[in-house]
């Protein structure tokens, strides 16, 4: 079979493959996660890159104890691991592979992990950290491998064949067919497709806040990090008060933005202009009801859409900094428009008991998490709706009495 | 009002000569668009446009070509489109469609006649088409490119289609059409990499040639796989003279989108605006007017379209302005280059973890 081998570098399907189960959160794991997780923090050439800087905090000591806490808060005393795991990770967020790889690691399994490689950088020199540690720590390398290829039915087909349980990152497209090759009957199988997310804004409260610096800041990572291509950026903004104070907010707002931007020399790619134009178009063309506001902030493309459209908007988004904005009276006319597709909500001027009230009840669909500006990229062990801990777990019950 | 144009050699008018009564054409067309293309009113309502008329040519919502691919933009009933055009694309999702009306396809006719003319003269020349003679009898393939055909078709008599269907050359026939025509002028017609990759690729490799001295070439066609081989319009140039004598060889820049109306090149390199067409030439990030001499994403604009909103639109390629009335080859109009395709961004993907790895 014709993969690429990035992880470890003397990395053997074999040896993975006939790895055994360890318990959850065993030493061994702790220990070289622990040491991936300083060794990540402490390489200066990922200063530039603060998604990977974010997933080695992420792996840090003090996080993963508590992730042991809530694991064994659920349950987990009676779960074991499944055994060998394949992931298919997706291209858009390219440190998504390490969360979905290390949750199941520490849970015990084993596990294949197929990234679409593209010679990023970062990428290639978080490999090469991850490759120093394992020359420490021998028998966790044994028990994953990283891989490349270009997608291969053959090559798909076999690591599906020998899993126990099969993650797939991807588009529609990308889910339909590696679901159209078997896994084992017995097999587990989660999917993480293609999804939209929205921030939602009380103005009146945005206007009396008095760190509108830091909330900009704190929206350029959810939006900008990654070219707002991840899942999780916010691409809706839905603005609720009256029509004076989110025309007053939103002045506001965008040019702190704007000024964000102009600082962090942010600069969107010629192409992503382009794709960014022709959506915009597309939008206005087929609602008559939309605006685009004259916009002197080049790297963000703006148009208000009515809240009552039938355009399918979320399919014609393409990310690269293209923001859509509703105005909503409330939470529950926010709850109206939504639908399976969508993923987080970004929120700022709300109280948690509001969302849990006004919003959650009735939801039409979708929506897993409600976090804080600045929150949206931050990887959750809780995620797309699935309790991960759980999902790379499976339990055994024991009754007390066996006699 | 249109039929005056045709009195005028094609690009024998100066910007300010030409101004007035291009803006005029392209006035009209943005109203009767605005009042029967939803879509394209939709747009400038969006834009908060829909009250003012464009104060000059640069004042236009260019669409983006692609939206051809995405939207029905038609600006006739249906009953009145006669041929839908297809641009080629490799998936369904990704061909425009052109809708036609017969004052549509008549304009393109006669303005690519009236620039062509200017070019070889107004008599039919023997024509050698260098493609096969398949994409026209083929619906399947009938494209852009078999449009382009036909479309040339019209300035020549006794067409030779240069390859058989395997895209060899027909040896004998070529030879027999050299003997009979060298001593006079002959049109000779096709793609950029067709021609480069069947014909004078294969004439080198074979160490042959053949003499057609008084020929001239017309080219259109993408330099992408040509530029991957390190071929320019130069090395093109040489090649071609080296192995059929021809002189006189022009490539122009033009798409599905705006048919008829096509910017030519000269003997200096540049291709030109002319009466029926137009370029503005917009910064990637603001769209704004650049400079002349500034790289930037072409606009085209075309008196023709009537029956689809294709007057003003903004290509994904990118060129420069040179200059505008004052080139060396004594055409009037703007002169300008194309340096090929914006450059697609090493995207981290619309999270599909298979359109990006193919």
């Amino acid at each position: 079979m014709d993969y690429t081998t990035l992880c470890p570098q003397q990395g053997k399907l074999e040896v993975v493959n006939g790895a055994q189960p360890l318990s959850p959160f065993h030493t061994d794991i702790l220990a070289f996660i622990d040491d991936l997780s300083q060794e990540i923090i402490k390489e200066e050439e990922f200063r530039r890159f603060p998604e990977i800087i974010a997933a080695g905090y992420w792996l840090r000591k003090s996080a993963i104890q508590r992730l042991k806490h809530i694991f064994i808060d659920r349950g987990g005393k009676q779960r074991v691991a499944r055994g060998l795991v394949f992931h298919l990770a997706p291209s858009n967020v390219d440190t998504i592979f390490m969360y979905s790889l290390f949750l199941s690691l520490l849970v015990g399994n084993t596990n294949i992990v197929r990234i679409s490689f593209k010679s990023n950088k970062n990428i290639q020199g978080l490999l090469a950290v991850i490759n120093r540690v394992c020359a420490n720590h021998i028998s966790v390398s044994h028990r994953f491998l990283i891989v490349n290829y270009e997608h291969d039915d053959t090559i798909n087909g076999y690591f599906s064949e020998i899993c126990a349980m099969r993650v797939i990152w991807g588009g529609h497209e990308t889910i339909n067919r590696i679901r159209s090759i078997q896994i084992p009957p017995s097999a587990h199988e989660i999917t993480f497709a293609d999804k939209f997310s929205i921030a939602l804004i009380n103005a009146e409260n945005y206007l009396a806040y008095n760190k509108k610096e830091d909330i900009a800041i704190r929206f350029f990572n959810d939006a900008f990090w990654f070219d707002q291509l991840a899942c999780s950026s916010p691409r809706l903004i839905g603005w609720i008060g009256t029509s004076e104070q989110i025309t007053t907010a939103k002045e506001k707002f965008w040019s702190s933005i704007s000024a964000v931007i102009a600082q962090k020399e942010y600069e969107s790619s010629p192409s992503g202009n382009m794709d960014t134009y022709v959506a915009l178009c597309q939008y206005a063309a087929l609602d008559k009801n939309t605006t685009i506001p004259d916009s002197h902030f080049p790297s963000i493309k703006r148009i208000t859409i009515p809240k009552t459209t039938e355009l399918s908007f979320r399919d014609i988004h393409c990310g690269q900094g293209l923001f859509i904005e509703m105005n909503f009276d409330d939470l529950k006319d926010v709850a109206h428009i939504t639908q399976s597709k969508d993923q987080t909500i970004t929120a700022f001027g709300f109280s948690s008991e509001a969302m849990k009230k006004q919003l959650i009840p009735y939801l039409k669909g979708g929506v897993n998490r409600i976090v804080g500006f600045g929150n949206a990229l931050t990887f959750s062990h809780d995620w797309d709706g699935y309790d991960l801990l759980n999902e790379f777990t499976r339990i055994i019950t024991v009754e007390d009495a066996l006699y | 009002m249109i039929e005056e144009y045709f009195l005028h050699r094609p690009f024998s008018l100066t910007a300010s000569e030409k101004g007035k009564q291009f803006l005029d054409r392209l006035i009209v067309l943005h109203r009767h668009h605005s009042e029967r293309c939803s879509e394209y009113r939709n747009i400038y309502k969006a834009f908060g446009r829909q009250k003012t008329l464009p104060r000059d040519d640069t004042d236009f919502i260019p669409l983006p070509v692609r939206l051809f691919k995405t939207l029905t933009l038609k600006s006739v009933n249906p009953e009145d489109v006669q041929k839908t055009l297809t641009s080629s694309g490799t998936t369904s999702q990704n061909v425009s469609h052109i809708y036609l009306d017969k004052e549509t396809s008549r304009l393109q006719t006669k303005v690519l006649a009236h620039i062509i003319n200017d070019y070889i003269g107004t008599k039919r020349l023997p024509m050698l088409i260098i493609d096969t003679e398949d994409v026209i009898k083929d619906r399947q393939l009938f494209s852009a490119r078999g449009g382009g055909i036909l479309g040339f078709s019209t300035f020549g008599r006794n067409h030779l289609y240069l390859f058989d269907s395997e895209m060899n050359i027909k040896v004998n026939e070529l030879k027999g059409f050299c003997d009979r025509f060298k001593e006079q002028p002959v049109l000779l017609f096709g793609f950029t990499f067709l021609i480069w990759k069947y014909f004078v690729e294969v004439l080198k490799a074979n160490n042959q040639s053949v003499s057609l001295p008084h020929g001239i070439l017309i080219h259109s066609g993408g330099w992408k796989k040509l530029k991957d081989d390190a071929v320019d319009n130069e090395t093109f140039k040489t090649a071609i003279r080296g192995t059929t004598g021809i002189q006189s060889v022009y490539n122009f820049y033009g798409m599905v989108e705006q048919l008829g109306s096509i910017f030519m090149e000269c003997e200096r390199g540049f291709f030109h605006t002319c009466l029926f067409n137009n370029i503005v030439i917009r910064n990637w990030k603001t769209l704004k007017v650049c400079q002349k001499g500034e790289e930037g994403i072409i606009e085209v604009q075309s008196v023709i379209p009537w029956s689809y909103p294709g007057h003003v639109l903004i290509t994904e390629d990118l060129g420069v302005l040179i200059g505008e009335d004052n080139c060396e080859c004594g055409r009037k109009g703007k002169y300008f280059v194309v340096n090929g395709r914006i450059p697609v961004a090493e995207l981290r993907g619309c999270s599909d973890t298979f359109q990006h790895t193919g």
